[in-house]
């Protein structure tokens, strides 16, 4: 299983990135917590391994700035699902224009 | 107990070690039972370490919203001083008793540190803005910066309306016959129920604020980009750079005393106005962060 410093990301770097990832990742369909962990490591195919308590106190943050609501779930068991909001809607896509703006930047100098 | 059990309790004593109360204290414990019961395996972290960062997430959080909405209470409740300021202009000093001049008095005083204290603390608050925490004393001083001008905010709108109260319970004749009852009463009650309003928002980022300890900036450090020059003129010394205002301010509004031929007034005025503005440096000063606390008084 490769975390993030095999990666030869520091988790200072991914941090810096965390809350684009859990908008992107809560965009497709509302998740509770261990989903979206869940989630992130398939999507990045094992290769992002946050510490996995971090993700709550980034979810509440997005939460208190209006970027995600939250509800209680009663489905078989009581859990809170995340859901992105108009305002986290769209600062993914704005997140996701800089990325991208950055990472070509980037990949012009190196290639 | 098992595991997930000693687990859950020690995150809960924690995070109310870190400030972390109530129904927000359940919900976060109650996330991570419904996470250890999808994977009892999984690894959370340390308790004590999580509880720190709820806390500095929620402080700085807190802070920052307290900041912006005492900011823009008082801005609001400014403008209702204004219109209040208009409403009483057709009044003359025969309408007026004693308690109505010092309340007026202690108006425009509370008035200054309310701008002083919100518009400071809108500055800390930019100027932290990239910040993703922020340490437990920039959250205590942008706390005590909102709360200091919300209740120099209500001081300033309170007082005339209390002295009027003051007067008419001893059987004094107020303005209450007066045209502008209609306005003045109408604005001074909005603008104490904007302040009030934004209220709850400082006490809760005064319980709740961020564990990791640093050191807070001063008023050089409020200024931003103009902190080099700032800097260079006052030789790096916030005692210099205070000295140095008050002592424009004193220079400006004796100008303006001569620029309507009336210098006497003029010189007085701006002597009391730094005067003030040096009072209140020397009383608030290192409240509102202005000036660094020394070592001793941490």
């Amino acid at each position: 299983m490769l975390g993030i410093a095999s990666l030869g990301m520091e988790a200072e770097q991914l941090k810096g990135h965390l809350d684009g990832l859990v908008l992107a990742i809560i965009a497709g369909e509302p998740k509770h917590g261990y989903a979206v962990i869940e989630a992130l490591k398939v999507r990045s195919r094992g290769r992002l391994e946050l510490p996995e308590g971090t993700i709550y106190p980034a979810l509440h943050r997005l939460e208190h700035n209006g970027l995600l609501s939250s509800e209680w779930s009663d489905t078989g068991r009581r859990r809170r699902v995340y859901r992105l909001t108009a305002k986290g809607e769209r600062e993914l896509g704005i997140r996701r224009r800089r990325w991208r703006e950055f990472a070509s930047t980037v990949e012009a100098v190196l290639a | 107990m098992t595991d997930t059990t000693q687990y859950l309790d020690d995150l809960d004593a924690q995070l109310a070690r870190a400030g972390i109360r109530g129904a927000r204290r359940k919900r976060i414990v109650a996330e991570f039972a419904d996470h250890l019961s999808c994977d009892p395996a999984a690894d959370l972290g340390d308790p004590t370490a999580l509880a720190t960062q709820f806390a500095d997430e929620f402080g700085t959080s807190f802070a920052r919203t307290a900041t912006y909405q005492a900011f823009v209470a008082l801005a609001l409740a400014g403008i209702l001083v204004v219109v209040r300021a208009v409403a009483l202009l057709p009044l003359t000093a025969n309408d007026l008793g004693t308690a109505d001049t010092v309340s007026l008095l202690i108006s425009a005083i509370a008035a200054q540190v309310a701008l002083v204290a919100g518009g400071l603390g809108l500055l800390r608050a930019l100027r932290l803005r990239g910040r993703g925490t922020i340490p437990r004393e920039e959250a205590s001083v942008l706390a005590r910066r909102a709360g200091t001008g919300l209740a120099a905010g209500v001081v300033t709108i309170a007082a005339f309306p209390l002295s009027q109260a003051y007067r008419a319970h001893h059987g004094a004749i107020t303005i209450g016959s007066h045209p502008t009852n209609v306005w003045w009463p109408l604005a001074s009650a909005a603008g104490v129920v904007m302040l009030v309003a934004a209220a709850p928002a400082v006490v809760r980022a005064g319980r709740l604020r961020p564990q990791t300890a640093g050191p807070a900036g001063d008023l050089l450090a409020d200024l931003g980009p103009l902190q080099p020059v700032a800097t260079r003129i006052a030789g790096g010394s916030v005692n210099r750079l205070a000295f140095i205002i008050a002592a424009g301010l004193a220079i400006v509004i004796t100008l303006a005393g001569v620029a309507v031929n009336d210098p006497y007034d003029g010189v007085l005025r701006g002597l009391l106005e730094g005067g003030a503005f040096l009072g209140g440096y020397a009383f608030l000063g290192r409240y509102l962060g202005i000036r660094r606390r020394e070592p001793h008084d941490v």
